[in-house]
């Protein structure tokens, strides 16, 4: 019995120390891969001069919002007009838009005979378009965006750690529970070899939540069960630019505003950019109350998030 | 007078309510659902914007009595609305149980005439205001008419008190598809009756004009809209639009050109809204088109429709026009099996004709619950 309490501790001290020194290791290289990742702004007046305004739109509120963004894009383009019921409707006679999320806006509403559907219908269609996926990828290459299956190993890892060492707090204090049963034996030895795995199991622990705040520390929030993926995460620089371009447009007079293309603003902004109550009301009809928060997946993109100049943050840019 | 307008669409109630130059607007009657009036009617009632509602299905020129309930809901909009007067077609649009999802001309004869006047007068009784009937385009004619369209709507009037929604773009349809002279049609009508006047562009297809509301109106209805202007002061001219609909910006300027037709050749006739010579009896409303800046609140507690009057079996025979309305319904429902049941052609009709018509009636029976406006 006090071979099987030794073996035990042994082999849990053991196992411990080897994923706490991998979990530490994935650790820091996947800190290190984010960081090398990351977005720089460029040194010009407008970090955001090379981004496209759907791009943005997507940064600063997820696709839901990028969509809005096209759409109200070509509304006043003459391109597209919506209906107070919230019905989106291509005009005749205009010309085809180059940019491919407007192409994929044309294209959902051209598959219907009378080319018009409701936005809500519109919207769930264009956020898994292949324009959508480009626009994610563009994000990730520019580093503006880090996908969360960067610290997948980070994860896994201290996942891993977390476990054992749970474990090996646990399984010695119930191998004792088992032999009190039995008859009487060297409890001195059996002792230290429990001491030994309990010790072991709790630096484990504490590896683990260090690794856990070093993560979270990194901007990211990832459900920490297994077989969950880390979510995506907006690189700070780009979030801290964002707030403050989103700002700067706030603050501006209503004429300045008026002088940028329409899409940034909105994409920066929100549709409260707009200043046209009836096409944000269209767009995004009052919900019953009972429905709840229909943007709590990050993906709905919302109608503003009060405004510019607080910033909205980067929220989920979904993939 | 009611101004320069242009029809209310559900699909474009936004660019509507930020049009220029918008003074009145129409709404299919059969898309409101009373005592719901729906927020852009709301908005443009209370700048001042008069609203008509504009029946696509009571079937007047029908050989049966118009149906009470869709009477009342024509009722029930004009009420909720506050409108001057409201207005409907001089067509067939079922016959025999059978729905033909248009609006289908009919026969200019005295038989027709006597049924089409007695459908007014039991409309008219109803109706809280007066009732506007519009000219129809027509892809094909009926063989034996008695009466030229012009005397055929003159004669209505007489007799009924009925405005005229004249269409010109239905005139120009008919002039392209059965050779009748528009001007001919004008010189004969009482523009004292004169409601409103349409306009609408269309496209020619299969070798027909097809009346379509997509396209801006042509020069013809531009040059045919000038005539009726030298003739009479319309009251009010109003765009149809249906389908395929272009920028606010195209709308704005045909509104624009329609506005300067209407200026330029405009003759400056006394106003034709009051006092028509045969008023009938059961008339009981005061003049449309008057004061519409300062019109009553939208009367929101209107109620739904509800059965006013009713029209039993026993008063087929009992009506004046009783055996005609049996030579009539006779006569159009043979005419919608051919056109909706693929029956055989009825004697003396156009069969190319008739074939077109069926065709188009079954594109829209696929695209629409329901007759839109012509």
């Amino acid at each position: 019995m006090i071979v099987v309490f030794w073996l035990t501790g042994l082999l849990f001290v053991v196992l411990v120390l080897r994923d706490r020194a991998r979990a530490r290791a994935a650790v820091e290289a996947g800190l290190a891969e984010v960081q090398r990742r990351q977005w720089r702004p460029p040194g010009t007046p407008d970090p955001f001069a090379d981004v496209g305004p759907y791009d943005l739109a997507r940064l600063q509120l997820g696709t839901g919002h990028a969509v809005d963004t096209a759409i109200v894009t070509l509304i006043r383009r003459d391109v597209l007009r919506i209906s107070r019921e919230g019905q989106v409707s291509a005009i005749t006679g205009q010309r085809a838009p180059t940019d491919p999320l407007e192409q994929a806006v044309l294209r959902a509403l051209g598959r219907h005979p009378d080319r018009q559907r409701p936005a809500a219908e519109l919207r769930a269609e264009v956020t898994v378009s292949p324009a959508m996926a480009d626009s994610y990828q563009r994000l990730i290459d520019s580093g503006m965006v880090t996908p969360g299956s960067t610290l997948t190993p980070a994860h896994e890892s201290l996942c891993r750690l977390r476990d054992l060492s749970i474990t090996a707090i646990a399984v010695p204090w119930l191998l004792l529970a088992v032999a009190a049963l039995l008859p009487p034996a060297n409890w001195t030895l059996a002792a230290v070899a429990m001491v030994a795995s309990t010790a072991a199991g709790t630096v484990g622990v504490q590896s683990y939540l260090e690794g856990r705040r070093a993560v979270e520390r990194a901007g990211f929030r990832p459900g920490w069960s297994r077989g969950t993926v880390p979510a995506d995460r907006v690189a700070p620089l780009a979030q801290h630019a964002l707030r403050q371009r989103s700002g700067e447009i706030g603050r501006m007079p209503a004429a300045s505003r008026a002088l940028l293309p329409v899409g940034v603003v909105v994409a920066l902004c929100g549709l409260y950019a707009l200043d046209d109550p009836a096409i944000m009301a269209a767009l995004h009809p009052p919900m019953p109350k009972d429905d709840g928060d229909e943007n709590s997946d990050g993906t709905g993109g919302g109608g503003g998030c009060g405004g510019c100049g607080g910033g909205c943050g980067g929220c989920g840019c979904g993939g | 007078m009611l101004g320069i307008g242009i029809g209310w669409r559900p699909e474009i109630d936004l660019t509507v309510e930020r049009l220029p130059g918008v003074d009145f607007v129409e709404v299919i009657a059969e898309r409101l659902r009373p005592p719901r009036t729906p927020e852009s009617l709301r908005l443009l009632h209370a700048r001042g914007v008069t609203v008509i509602p504009h029946g696509v299905g009571l079937g007047l020129g029908g050989a049966e009595p118009p149906d009470p309930a869709r009477l009342a809901h024509l009722a029930a909009c004009a009420r909720l609305l506050g409108s001057p007067l409201v207005s409907e077609h001089i067509a067939v649009v079922r016959a025999g149980g059978v729905e033909a999802g248009h609006l289908l001309p009919v026969p200019r004869s005295r038989d027709c005439l006597d049924v089409l006047v007695e459908n007014v007068r039991l409309a008219q009784a109803v109706l809280p205001v007066p009732l506007a009937l519009e000219n129809v385009a027509a892809l094909f004619g009926w063989p034996d008419d008695d009466l030229t369209e012009g005397e055929f709507l003159a004669e209505l009037v007489a007799r009924t008190g009925v405005r005229l929604l004249v269409d010109v773009a239905n005139l120009h349809t008919n002039r392209l598809n059965q050779a009748v002279d528009p001007l001919d049609i004008l010189a004969c009508l009482p523009w004292d009756a004169l409601g409103y006047v349409h306009v609408a562009g269309g496209h020619h297809r299969d070798g027909v004009w097809h009346d379509t509301h997509t396209r801006p109106p042509s020069a013809d209805i531009y040059r045919l809209l000038g005539e009726l202007c030298a003739a009479t002061r319309p009251p009010g001219v109003l765009l149809e639009w249906d389908g395929d609909y272009p920028s606010d910006e195209v709308l704005a300027d045909t509104l624009g050109q329609i506005r300067q037709v209407v200026e330029s050749t405009t003759c400056h006739r006394t106003g034709p809204t009051t006092g028509h010579r045969s008023r009938p009896a059961t008339s009981h409303r005061t003049g449309p088109t008057t004061g519409h800046r300062s019109r009553p609140a939208l009367d929101a507690s209107a109620a739904p429709p509800e059965p006013v009057g009713s029209f039993p079996a026993s008063a087929r025979s009992a009506s004046p026009v009783g055996g005609a309305r049996d030579r009539l319904a006779e006569r159009y429902a043979e005419l919608l099996r051919t056109l909706v049941l693929a029956g055989p052609a009825p004697a003396g009709f156009d069969v190319e004709r008739l074939r077109l018509q069926a065709e188009g009636l079954a594109a829209r029976r696929r695209r629409h619950q329901h007759p839109q406006p012509s």
